[in-house]
Order: structure tokens, then sequence, then C-alpha cells
């Protein structure tokens, strides 16, 4: 998977538009970055990468390079 | 640990009522809305599908709630409550410290002395961890009826908004009789003790009797994991264990902790979307009554004899999950009841 297509991915999962996410953009800053989206998060990582996304480390999740490293 | 699951299979037992009772108070999420968290609001309704959830009065309890409910039955079945020999309440808002709220409700609904009467303390899986401890009480004894109540009001703990709106009050009460050619009833559970801290409520009791007022924890990360990992693998070996297939089925009722998690386990069982039940809409999540109030919201209204297969599936605090296949009649499901009522223990001041 390209880190386009990443991108994208997550885009879907906070419900942005298209193109509005970059790898360097801080996770507290991003609004939509909340619960509920974590949730969405843990189901598309399960479903697009086949990995499982726990607790721990979505704690150490800092910005959307750190969630596009952990894609893989 | 992985062992061998633990099947539990009653032949001879029967679903002969369910009822459900609330309070008269329904607290919409509409109503929440303040101008500023408007936004937040739509969010959670749109991710967890809750509507809004009802919440007792200061003096009504999950007990008063299961007692209204056992009565409904046994009025709607006019069945000699003298028969009744077992009664479980399973609950985590228990009336007092001491003694089991059973033990009390045992007399409050006019049960006979010769009847076992204790609680259980589980939450989401506790209605079917309950009907597994009812129906096998019944099976090794001379008892006829059992009776299984589930309920919690999750509004008598300390809580934070997101929790407050997540949650609701509400009791079920089950019958179940002896009876000769019922459908089998079979029950698969599970623990996973090292989760315990996922749902915690740690504070007022005898390990740490200090700061009564903190919420506890709720792990909402870690739970979401377990529920869709565990729930759906429990209800697969069940069904593979059983020879059966989601076709089998006429509808699934999970507990309903969100809609996020309910989807999710749909999606990995390969069940039918159209077959999953709903209560969390009007009720929220409810706990142990979230099974029951799902066949009470799809059949309470329903008035001719229909025979539905039912999967259930509670999972949660403990960690504890357990999945089950019965079967109901849907006539034998009574329309919900809506109460004030409370029961008046000489005690208030």
């Amino acid at each position: 998977m390209t880190n386009e297509e990443k991108l994208h991915l997550l885009e879907d999962v906070f419900e942005l538009d298209e193109n509005t996410l970059t790898p360097e953009m801080v996770l507290a800053d991003i609004e939509e970055y909340d619960s509920m989206s974590k949730l969405s998060l843990i189901v598309m990582i399960d479903d697009e990468c086949h990995k499982k996304l726990t607790g721990e480390q979505l704690k150490e999740f800092e910005t959307i390079q750190d969630i596009l490293d952990f894609m893989g | 640990m992985i062992g061998k699951m633990i099947l539990n299979e009653f032949n001879g037992i029967a679903v002969k009522g369910i009822a459900c009772a609330v309070s008269t108070n329904w607290v919409s999420i509409e109503s929440l809305k303040n101008g500023e968290n408007d936004a937040v609001l739509d969010k959670f309704v749109k991710t967890t599908s809750v509507l809004g959830h009802y919440e007792c009065g200061p003096r009504q309890t999950a007990a008063d709630l299961a007692q209204a409910a056992a009565q409904r039955i046994f009025d709607a079945q006019g069945i000699d409550k003298s028969e009744v020999g077992v009664l479980v309440f399973a609950t985590q808002y228990p009336d007092y410290r001491v003694p089991s709220t059973a033990c009390v409700l045992q007399d409050r609904l006019g049960l006979q002395r010769d009847c076992m009467a204790f609680d259980i303390n589980l939450g989401c899986s506790g209605y079917v961890y309950g009907l597994n401890v009812v129906s096998s009480l019944m099976q090794s004894s001379n008892v006829r009826y059992g009776l299984l109540l589930a309920g919690d009001t999750p509004s008598k703990g300390v809580r934070s908004d997101n929790s407050r709106n997540l949650f609701g009050d509400a009791s079920a009460a089950t019958l179940l009789v002896k009876e000769e050619g019922a459908s089998p009833i079979t029950i698969a559970s599970r623990t996973d003790g090292s989760g315990y801290k996922a749902i915690l409520r740690p504070y007022g009791y005898s390990k740490h009797p200090e700061r009564p007022d903190i919420e506890g924890v709720f792990n909402e990360i870690d739970v979401f994991n377990f529920a869709i990992d565990e729930a759906p693998a429990l209800i697969n070996e069940l069904l593979a264990a059983k020879g059966l297939t989601p076709g089998d089925f006429d509808c699934m009722a999970l507990h309903q902790a969100n809609m996020m998690i309910m989807k999710q386990i749909v999606r990995r069982t390969h069940f039918d979307k159209a077959k999953m039940l709903m209560s969390i809409d009007r009720f929220a999540n409810t706990s142990a009554a979230s099974i029951p109030l799902c066949f009470v919201q799809k059949y309470g209204e329903t008035e001719g004899a229909e025979i539905v297969n039912a999967l259930i599936c509670g999972y949660g605090v403990g960690l504890s999950w357990a999945a089950g296949i019965i079967c109901i009649n849907a006539q034998d499901v009574l329309p919900i009841i809506e109460t004030d009522e409370y029961f008046d223990d000489g005690l208030f001041v």
C-alpha cells in the first residue's frame, strides 16, 4: 500500500475530506481523532493491514506518520 | 491458558416468559444538547446508535424493576408461584452490601421457602451465565420453575457525561420451566481475569474503602478489542461444535455494548445483519438486561405463536463472556413495562 492510499484510508476513518491529512500532522491537533474514531482505526487496520492495534500502541502514536509506519 | 470450550446443554427446559421493566423517566440525547455540545452528541448518536436511556428515581433500584418484570410474567402466565424453586438475580447494583438481593426478592415476590435464591455478580455476560446457572439447578433438582432476574442501574454510580449517555437502567425477568420435548438450550462460557482492570470500580468496598466518589476505570480500547475478537470467536466455536450455521437462526441478540462492536461481531460471525436485534437505540447499554430487552423490543407486542431460534451472546466486565442457543415463543415475550414503583423497606430517612 502506498502512503497516499494509507492516508486516504485514514481520512475515511476520521471522516475528513480527501487530501486533508499529511504525515507530519500531530494527532493531538486533529479534532476528529477522538475515542470513537480510534475504534474505527482499530477496525480499519485489522481489515486492511491484518494487524492488531492495542491500547498501549495507540498511546504511543504522536503523528500521522506514526500510524502510517504501524500500518507497514 | 487455552483449554477445552465449556459447553452446557439442557434438554427439557423451556423459556416460558420474558419481561423487562424500566422507569418512566426517559432521557433523550436530543434533550441534552445545549448549543455547545451538539456536534459531540450527534457523533455519539451516530457511532453508538443510542438515542436515549431510562434512569431510575432516587429510591428505585434494579430490584424494583426486576420485581415488576417477574410479577408481570406470573400474572400473564398464571403459574403457581409455589413451584418456583430457583431465583437468581444477576446484578452489579444490589440493594445492599449484604444480603443477596435475591433473598429479599424471594419474600417480596411471595415465593415459597423451598426456593434457592442468590445473586450473581456479573454484568454484560450476566444474562447468559444466569440462564446457565438456573437451568443447571433445575436439571439436577425436582424444581419445576426457575426465575432468572437480570438488571442494573448504572445511574446510581458516579459517572462522566459519556458513560451517563452510554448506559441505561433496566431489569429483566425470564421464567424457565421443565417441559418435555423442549428445544435444547446450549451455552458456552469463558473468563479472562487477566483483563479485570479494563472495567473496574475498585473504590468503596473492601480492598479500597476510600474514595467512593471516583467513577472507576473503563478502558474503552481494551474492551473494544476484547469484544470484537473474543465474542465472535466463541460464537463461531459454539456453532461449529453444534454443527449449526447462521442460517439456522431467526435472530441474534447480542449484548448491546455499542453499535460499532455489535456490527463487528455480526460481520465476524457471518450473520445476516437483518437478524441482529436492537435495544441500544431506546435503552442504551443496559448491562445484563440488554439481551432480553432485545427480545422485548422485537417481540413484545407479538400476539400469535411464533417460534424463534435465537443466538445470544453477552461479553464484558470480568472479563467474562458467554454465548448461547435458545428457543423462545414470541407470544411469551411481554411488552415493556414502565413503572415508578419502589419497595419501602422501612429504612428510608
